[in-house]
């Protein structure tokens, strides 16, 4: 069975391209488009790969983050951001494990959650 | 008597004339003459003759040095009140001025109280003025207007007027103000208080609020769609839904390619923007040169190999392994050099080379064999929006904002940007930058 990812991206297009990147990387998709909803999923899942933006409805991606990183049964979960601020996207340096900078290449985030599924 | 009624000279010509007339009537008389007592009264009428005049002599001089000074006092008089009135009209114009200034005025004595404000420091403050006039400094920042932070700033600033920056922009109420201070000195140079300045900035700090805002929207509803339409296609060329012909992989490329010039000039002009309202800021960390060195020509290798153009590279041996650096900005500056380069380069080769030309500098050079900078638009090339005038630049339109970018960041580093070119030879940008040090500009 194929590691789940959690797609949290609330931009249709971009959800669809993120999610079918990950999928051809070989993970198990699921799309969330709300931070309320990402929360509750986060308590219930145990995404191997979270793609997190940071700009959500509901609840912000940083304390989606926050929420990740504090709970233990998600300790090995890798946060990968999607941010179209380069200035906020390093704010995260320390507590994401890679941060992605928009524009993010259909092939690029495939090559990259490929090498991370393969690990 | 005589001299009296007649003047010393004549009393003394009277005396003459007694003498005569008592010689001879004691000739006529037959009486022995007392030549020693004519003689004597003689004397005493010339001794009294010339005491007279003299004295007449310093009357007429004290008459007119009085007469002198009379004039004098009243030409001092008449200076003093013009001058009067002269300080009392500059006096009633600094006072107009003061009065009439939409900037806040407020002078404290040396002891911190308030002696001075006009009355835009009122409405500034919204203050009523018998709060402002003769308050102490403490006092007038006690008022709820003012937050911690912002009564910590003001007092900082009042209490040590004159020092860098000279001014700091506050949160008074529902205002933005604009605070600058300064000593001030009397004609000896001694300190007598302080002048504060408060100017409205509330509107200036609402446009850029604004400002910031649309280019953070601007920045995500543009990159957004395109982000959309890059990956889209890519999913198209990449049969991620199924195969596709060489024709639609071709035209999938072309919208690649355009797409990507597009968010290409859509970073430029946020770029552009962040640097030109001091909003760019670096991040400065340690980076290896050759790591640099990697990415950049990983970054560009495909289009020069589009172009059949060699981009080769090289880092001299004396170039320390590890400099310090905003690592992303460096890139980006390498990147608009060489996509520069490759794009006024049709044949031959584009060559990099970091190296050390002094022990206080590093450089990164991007080296062409393309068409060249004719040397009267060299001096232009950094400017924003330029573009050399010719088919050429004309066939790669763009922004003409990747060297300005290029000026703009090597600028902010503390470094400079060169060109050395010569047409239908090529070009050399070198760009010289300080080696810091660890503990060096921290500019996060």
């Amino acid at each position: 069975m194929n590691d789940l990812a959690y797609v949290i991206e609330d931009d249709e297009d971009l959800s669809t391209i993120f999610s079918e990147a990950l999928l051809a990387a070989n993970y198990e998709v699921e799309t969330i488009v709300n931070g309320l909803t990402a929360r509750q999923r986060l308590q219930e899942g145990t995404p191997h790969l979270v793609l997190l933006d940071l700009h959500l409805p509901g609840l912000a991606g940083n304390e989606l983050l926050t929420q990740i990183r504090a709970d233990k049964r998600l300790e090995k979960t890798i946060v990968v951001i999607a941010t179209a601020d380069a200035r906020l996207g390093d704010a995260y340096r320390d507590s994401a494990d890679y941060i992605l900078i928009k524009p993010i290449s259909f092939t690029q985030l495939r090559d990259l959650t490929h090498r991370l599924h393969s690990k | 008597m005589a001299s009296i009624l007649l003047g010393p000279a004549f009393s003394f010509v009277f005396a003459i004339l007694g003498s005569i007339e008592v010689t001879i009537l004691s000739i006529a008389a037959n009486i022995e003459l007392n030549t020693f007592a004519i003689v004597g009264f003689f004397l005493i009428a010339f001794v009294s003759w010339i005491s007279a005049r003299s004295l007449e002599n310093v009357l007429r001089e004290l008459r007119t040095t009085n007469a002198n000074l009379d004039s004098l006092v009243a030409e001092r008089t008449r200076a003093l009140a013009e001058s009067l009135a002269r300080e009392r009209i500059e006096a009633g114009r600094s006072i107009a001025i003061l009065e009439s200034i939409a900037d806040g005025v407020i002078v404290f004595n040396i002891g911190g109280k308030a002696m001075v404000a006009n009355p835009a420091t009122m409405q500034l403050l919204n203050l009523p003025r018998d709060q402002v006039i003769n308050s102490s400094i403490s006092n007038l920042l006690s008022t709820k207007a003012l937050d911690a932070n912002n009564r910590r700033i003001l007092s900082d600033l009042l209490a040590n007027p004159g020092q860098e920056p000279a001014s700091y922009r506050v949160h008074w109420g529902k205002k933005t103000l604009s605070v600058s201070a300064a000593q001030v000195f009397d004609t000896e140079e001694t300190r007598i208080g302080t002048v504060a300045v408060f100017r409205d900035f509330t509107h200036e700090a609402e446009i850029e609020k604004m400002k910031d805002t649309i280019l953070a929207t601007v920045s995500h509803e543009l990159r957004t769609p395109l982000n959309a339409i890059l990956g889209h296609v890519e999913m198209l060329k990449e049969a991620v839904y199924g195969p596709i012909n060489e024709k639609q992989a071709r035209a999938s490329e072309r919208v690649i390619s355009n797409t990507r010039r597009l968010l290409d000039i859509v970073s430029d002009l946020l770029d552009q923007a962040q640097i030109q309202a001091g909003k760019m800021s670096l991040k400065i960390h340690p980076f290896k040169p050759s790591e640099l060195l990697d990415n950049v020509r990983g970054l560009m290798s495909k289009m020069a190999a589009d172009k059949e153009l060699a981009l080769t590279g090289e880092i001299e041996p004396e170039l320390p392994e590890i400099l310090i650096g905003d690592f992303t900005r460096l890139q980006q500056i390498l990147v608009n050099l060489i996509n520069n380069a490759l794009k006024f380069t049709e044949k031959g080769s584009v060559h990099i080379r970091l190296f050390c030309p002094d022990r206080k500098h590093w450089a990164m050079e991007v080296r062409d064999t393309g068409m060249g900078i004719p040397e009267d638009q060299q001096g232009s090339i950094f400017s924003p929006f330029h573009q050399l005038d010719n088919s050429m630049t004309r066939k790669h339109a763009g922004f003409g904002l990747g060297l300005s970018i290029v000026n703009q960041l090597v600028t902010l580093m503390g470094g400079n940007v060169t060109v050395n070119s010569t047409v239908g030879v090529g070009s050399t940008f070198t760009v010289l930058l300080p080696i810091l040090q660890t503990g060096g500009i921290q500019r996060e």
